[in-house]
């Protein structure tokens, strides 16, 4: 069975994989370049003041040093946005897609429902964290290449965000496949999810909400090291929604 | 082996082979000892469900119509004197029900009996003729 | 006996898509459950494959399972030769040679890809991936749906030719010419229940047709009435009035009839 799964999920593993080492590409080699541009904005004398905000001079000075380039552009903005997205691309048609086109009777009525809850969702779950995982080394990589040193604690840090963000996403989006019959609803309503909880966290009391902050490393920035509250609470949380998405899937009417 | 059977028909299939079977035996195409196909092989000829022939071999040979040989098959055996005349008396009542139901009177069948039992062949015949 | 169903109940809302009904079915037979659209025999399949989970009643399966849906959906974005190595690698005891011989027989091109199948094209090719699977009880939801008339009888055959191994078929249909051809023993459901179940020779040797004049009561099921007459199918037992033979198609009619 793993074979067809396989077989599925080949176009949309492939697609990421480039996108995403595309957009490692677009930014890597163009510090120097980069860092010009936004010192020339910067330095303009008639800057409105609102622009100001946007592009402090202190933070354009901190873009020189390869650490912070990397960290604040690839993690913190490339990589980060698109990580919550890519893991909810992964898991929602896993089975709604099948739903949808009926073909799920087909698997289900010729292995268990073990076996193909199981397939589908840890495979689709384990190419997710080789993709992150590849996306996480490559700034290590490049940087062996290049010959600039990286901060490896930092780096740790910011993989850990970036693979524990994207499995719970991955589990949220498996949630909603496996309770539609189709796969537009899924895809709506993890995007949804991500939209709503991200401004939630606008609200002071709320922002622990913001999964964003989390996956775009701030707390690494700031602290040097993995955030290990928000870790754990979100493994945790992607772990009972993972065994919510099992129950669920044994139990539903074909 | 082979002759057509109606699915349609109110006669269940299996009946309707054993007749087709008796019929076979009587215009003697099948004689005593004679082999008859497996069950399998004339279901497929026939085009019909296995547990259907099943049925009409094990009646015919409860009645002794067909006998089977160990590790050979189905021969055919007598053709059940009882059986058959009790087929031509259930024959004589369905023509009898439908005279009755044309209105008949009884009287004209009477006197056909009478006729058919009471002379000789001879005169039978040459009335006939 | 390979399947046993007991007292099977389900309800959608307000509906009782299955009402209480209980059978049995013999190893190497066809068995038919006959019956109008939306009398419940693609549920009934559906609990006892645990694709729907009833809501009482017991369902005792003795041995493995093929299934043919009533939706014959496959991967639309496989070709049919694709399909074929998927059904091999996900399906238990599958003989892929027999399945491209039967596909070859059906004349479906291997190469094409099934979202550009035609319907009967479809059937025939889902009909080809079960037929090749061994197991010990078929069920087939609909099989002849959308097939032509020579198609027809060559799937009947096929499925005869299933009980040759001593396999079982548990089919559904609503065409009553088929099952009766091919069935041993029929279930005949209306609205969620079983009205009648029997070997089809049984139920053709039971019923008789009873003419009787208007008005006369009769323990029966009502065919249909003429001006001065009535005109019943009824238990050879109670048979009154000028009696005829029963076709089985009238036994089904006034069977169906009489379930309210």
């Amino acid at each position: 069975m793993l074979k067809k799964e396989f077989y599925d999920l080949r176009l949309r593993s492939f697609v990421i994989l480039a996108i995403g080492v595309g957009l490692f590409f677009v930014l890597a080699p163009f510090q120097e370049i980069t860092v010009e541009m936004l010192k020339q904005y910067s330095e303009a004398q008639n800057m409105p003041k609102f622009l100001e905000k946007f592009i402090p001079k202190t933070f354009v000075e901190n873009l020189n040093d390869w650490n912070f380039y990397i960290f604040s552009q690839w993690f913190g903005k490339n990589l980060g946005q698109i990580v919550p997205i890519i893991a909810i691309i992964m898991a929602f048609p896993l089975f709604a897609r099948e739903s949808e086109n009926r073909t799920i009777e087909f698997l289900v009525t010729r292995r268990s429902r073990n076996e193909v809850f199981f397939s589908k969702s840890l495979l689709g779950l384990s190419i997710l964290l080789i993709q992150m995982t590849i996306f996480s080394l490559l700034p290590a990589v490049y940087s062996l290449f290049v010959k600039e040193s990286l901060n490896y604690d930092q780096l740790w840090g910011f993989s850990v965000h970036t693979l524990v963000g994207a499995t719970f996403w991955f589990t949220v989006s498996l949630l909603f496949s496996v309770l539609s019959n189709d796969q537009v609803k899924p895809i709506l309503m993890s995007i949804g999810l991500l939209a709503i909880s991200t401004a939630l966290g606008v609200v002071k009391a709320l922002r622990f909400f913001n999964t964003y902050a989390y996956v775009l490393g701030s707390k690494v920035f700031q602290t040097g090291g993995v955030d290990l509250r928000y870790t754990t609470g979100l493994l945790i949380l992607s772990t009972v929604l993972f065994f919510l998405s099992y129950d669920l899937f044994l139990r539903k009417e074909f | 082996m082979w002759f057509s059977v109606d699915f349609s028909s109110p006669v269940p299939v299996y009946k309707q082979i054993k007749e087709k079977i008796k019929a076979l035996i009587k215009s003697g195409k099948l004689r005593k000892d004679d082999f008859v196909p497996s069950i399998r092989s004339l279901a497929q000829d026939l085009q019909v469900n296995i547990n259907t022939v099943a049925r009409a071999y094990r009646e015919l040979m409860s009645e002794g119509v067909l006998q089977p040989v160990r590790g050979e098959g189905y021969v055919v055996g007598e053709l059940n004197e009882e059986d058959f005349t009790n087929q031509l008396i259930e024959q004589f009542e369905r023509a009898a029900v439908d005279c009755k139901r044309v209105g008949i009177d009884l009287k004209v069948l009477k006197e056909k009996l009478e006729m058919i039992y009471g002379r000789n062949e001879d005169d039978f015949e040459s009335r006939r003729a | 006996m390979i399947l046993r169903v007991e007292g099977l109940k389900k309800t959608y809302k307000q509906n009782r898509a299955v009402d209480n009904v209980s059978f049995q079915v013999e190893e190497s037979s066809i068995f038919a459950l006959l019956g109008p659209n939306g009398a419940g025999k693609t549920t009934t399949i559906k609990c006892i494959l645990n694709l729907r989970k009833a809501d009482s009643g017991k369902i005792l399966l003795n041995g493995s399972f093929a299934y043919l849906p009533e939706t014959k959906e496959l991967y639309r974005y496989l070709t049919v030769e694709k399909m074929v190595e998927v059904s091999s690698s996900v399906t238990q005891n599958f003989e892929k040679n027999k399945c491209i011989e039967l596909l070859d027989e059906f004349q479906i091109p291997l190469r094409e890809k099934i979202a550009n199948l035609s319907h009967g094209m479809l059937t025939q090719t889902y009909m080809a991936l079960v037929l090749s699977q061994k197991a010990d009880i078929y069920f087939m939801d609909e099989p002849t749906w959308g097939l032509d008339p020579i198609m027809r009888n060559r799937i009947l055959e096929l499925i005869r030719a299933l009980t040759y191994d001593g396999r079982t078929v548990f089919y559904t249909s609503h065409i009553l010419a088929e099952v009766e051809k091919v069935a041993d023993v029929v279930a005949i459901m209306v609205k969620g229940k079983i009205a009648e179940v029997d070997s089809l020779d049984n139920l053709k040797e039971k019923y008789v047709l009873c003419v009787v004049p208007k008005g006369e009561k009769i323990d029966g099921f009502h065919y249909k009435s003429t001006e001065n007459e009535d005109i019943y199918v009824v238990r050879k037992e109670s048979a009154k009035g000028i009696v005829e033979p029963a076709n089985f198609d009238v036994i089904f009619e006034s069977i169906v009839k009489g379930v309210k």
